[in-house]
């Protein structure tokens, strides 16, 4: 389990590194993904987790199987800037949560954010 | 194939024994045999004992098929879980042990032979020379008395297959309900010596009450003056035998599929 | 979904000691199960009474529908966690000889398989270091068209590098129509190729489940679960 993350299934984690390729270009609309057994492989997991990984994706309309061809990504020009929002609301979402339990209130938030943004002096 | 390094490393063993000692023989015949070197007799006595026994020993050895090792080894583990029938497994090992023991009894015989053409002519009157007496040999035994010599071969084929099987049986036993190898063997053993016993005399009386029997007799004279006696073989005993083992075969067969264990 | 593997109520006596104590199994097609336990618990002679070295006490198996026996043999393979192969062997002659024995046993894959591993045709196997063998016996275990692979202790006494290796050969040799189950004690190494966990100790089933299930549900790893588990025992 070296790298992964045993408290957040492996097909999600495979899903979102996935996406977080789409997001930096390395992956573009309309590229085909590695193929099941193949990407099984190189990430040392069970094919049938990469496989639920694709189909979540496909569910997701992030992805579409071409019969005989693979999986490809699907070009749709609003892709990225939905997957770029979408991950991002997940990880402002976490900070929030993170930060309220910290016992900040939303001003003192966005206070940080700004001050954070600023140069990094938080007190 | 490792079994075959073996069987080839004696055969070059007596081969090289049994030439050391024609060369001995030849000179004492030569000479005159009564006054042979002690230690080369002694070297003539050991190369014609070793190359007789090594046969009787490599029967016993060879008519499992070596199954004890197959049983009791690690290499084991394979042969169980290869999808053969019980009887394919012993059949087919019974005829490596068999190819292996002729591979050693030929060539023994061989030299064997080589002996007694030196040898023999001195015991008669005639002085043959050795590549006669050596023709003379094959000539008796394959030729003029090839029906006896067959039928005494297909004897001693159904003994090497009834002794194999006896001990592949208590062999087989051993390793699915006895399980410990030494109270296994004492057990068969017992039952070996007490199976041949009561074969022999049931056999024998049959045949006696049905006057059953195979006569080899059409020996014909061997070295001039030699004549060889009627055998006559019970067939009642041969074939009780042959049914004993094969109701063994089938035993040890049903019981390495259904019972051993490793 | 076909059940490849399916046991009830699996009993094994040795004398006295009760190896098995009724195990109840099953194994779906395409599924990779992680068989964990401490020595002795059980594992072993689960496999061997499913490869049919062993003989089982009490309780039924089938392989594909079909009960223990001849037929079995032909669709299950099985990589014991000793050595099988004769010292005077190369690999070569092993292949042949799986080749004879095996009707499933493919020729080529294995020769692939076999440079794959870095071993050469040639070495024999008194000459092979342990980490060697296991890369020979599990080529020759993967070269066959098995419904069930069986494999006891994989991954023991071989190094890290060969370990992805044997790792990458049992994704590569994964089926939709096979079930692999993996008995082993380097869980950390595997964990994340198991589709099913079994966790067995002193011949019985304590956990059973889905593996990432069980990983959500517990918060750790299968690693840490096992520690967690057997610690108190």
């Amino acid at each position: 389990m070296s790298e992964f993350n045993p408290n957040i299934p492996i097909y999600i984690q495979i899903m979102n590194s996935i996406k977080q390729e789409i997001v930096s270009g390395s992956l573009k609309p309309g590229d085909k993904l590695s193929s099941v057994r193949e990407r099984a492989e190189t990430l040392s997991v069970n094919p049938n987790t990469v496989q639920r990984a694709y189909q979540e994706l496909e569910r997701e309309s992030v992805s579409e199987t071409r019969r005989g061809m693979g999986t490809f990504i699907v070009e749709k020009e609003t892709l990225i800037s939905d997957l770029k929002s979408e991950m991002a609301q997940a990880v402002m979402k976490t900070f929030i949560e993170g930060m309220r339990g910290l016992g900040f209130r939303d001003d003192a938030i966005k206070q940080a954010i700004d001050r954070e943004l600023d140069g990094g002096q938080t007190t | 194939m490792g079994r075959k390094k073996n069987v080839l490393l004696l055969l070059a063993i007596f081969g090289i024994l049994n030439v050391i000692a024609y060369a001995a023989e030849i000179g004492g015949t030569i000479t005159d045999i009564n006054h042979m070197n002690s230690m080369l007799g002694f070297w003539v006595v050991n190369a014609i004992g070793a190359t007789s026994i090594a046969p009787i020993v490599m029967f016993f050895l060879c008519s499992t098929g070596h199954v004890s090792e197959l049983l009791y080894k690690d290499s084991s583990y394979l042969m169980l879980t290869v999808p053969r029938h019980g009887w394919e497994i012993l059949g087919g090992r019974f005829i490596a042990g068999l190819v292996e023991f002729l591979a050693c009894a030929i060539p023994a015989g061989f030299l064997l032979s080589i002996h007694a053409a030196i040898l023999l002519p001195t015991l008669s009157s005639d002085r043959v020379n050795p590549l006669m007496a050596f023709a003379r040999i094959y000539q008796q035994v394959f030729i003029v008395n090839f029906v006896p010599v067959a039928q005494i071969l297909l004897l001693g084929l159904c003994a090497f297959a009834i002794v194999g099987t006896f001990l592949n049986f208590a062999v087989v036993a051993s390793r699915s309900f006895v399980k410990n190898k030494g109270i296994a063997t004492a057990v068969s053993i017992a039952v070996f010596i007490t199976v041949i016993n009561l074969a022999t005399q049931w056999g024998g009386k049959f045949s006696n009450n049905f006057n059953w029997y195979w006569n080899i007799d059409s020996f014909s004279g061997l070295m001039n003056n030699g004549h060889m006696p009627t055998m006559a073989i019970p067939i009642a005993s041969v074939l009780f035998f042959l049914a004993i083992a094969a109701a063994l075969f089938a035993a040890a067969s049903w019981l390495m599929e259904k019972k051993v264990e490793l | 979904m076909s059940v490849i593997l399916e046991t009830s109520k699996l009993k094994k006596n040795f004398y006295a000691k009760h190896a098995l104590r009724g195990i109840d199994l099953k194994l779906e097609n395409g599924r990779i199960l992680g068989l964990m336990g401490p020595n002795g618990s059980g594992k072993t002679t689960f496999l061997k009474i499913i490869a049919g070295l062993q003989k089982s006490s009490g309780g039924t198996f089938t392989v594909n529908g079909k009960p223990a026996g001849y037929e079995t043999k032909k669709t299950v393979s099985f990589l014991p966690d000793k050595n099988t192969l004769y010292p005077w062997m190369s690999s070569m002659d092993a292949i042949d000889f799986y080749a004879d024995f095996f009707e499933d046993f493919d020729r080529n894959k294995a020769i692939d398989m076999l440079s794959f591993m870095k071993l050469e045709k040639t070495d024999k196997v008194k000459a092979m270091s342990k980490g060697m063998i296991e890369k020979l016996n599990l080529t020759l275990a993967f070269s066959r068209r098995a419904s069930l692979f069986l494999l006891d202790e994989p991954l023991g006494g071989v190094d890290p590098v060969s370990r992805e290796r044997i790792v990458s050969t049992i994704i590569k040799t994964w089926t939709e129509d096979s079930a692999i189950i993996i008995s082993t004690h380097l869980v950390n190494d595997v964990e994340q190729i198991f589709n099913d966990v079994a966790f067995i100790d002193d011949g019985e089933l304590i956990l059973t489940g889905d593996a990432e299930a069980l990983r959500i549900e517990r918060g750790k790893s299968i690693d840490q679960l096992y520690l967690e588990i057997f610690a108190n025992r």
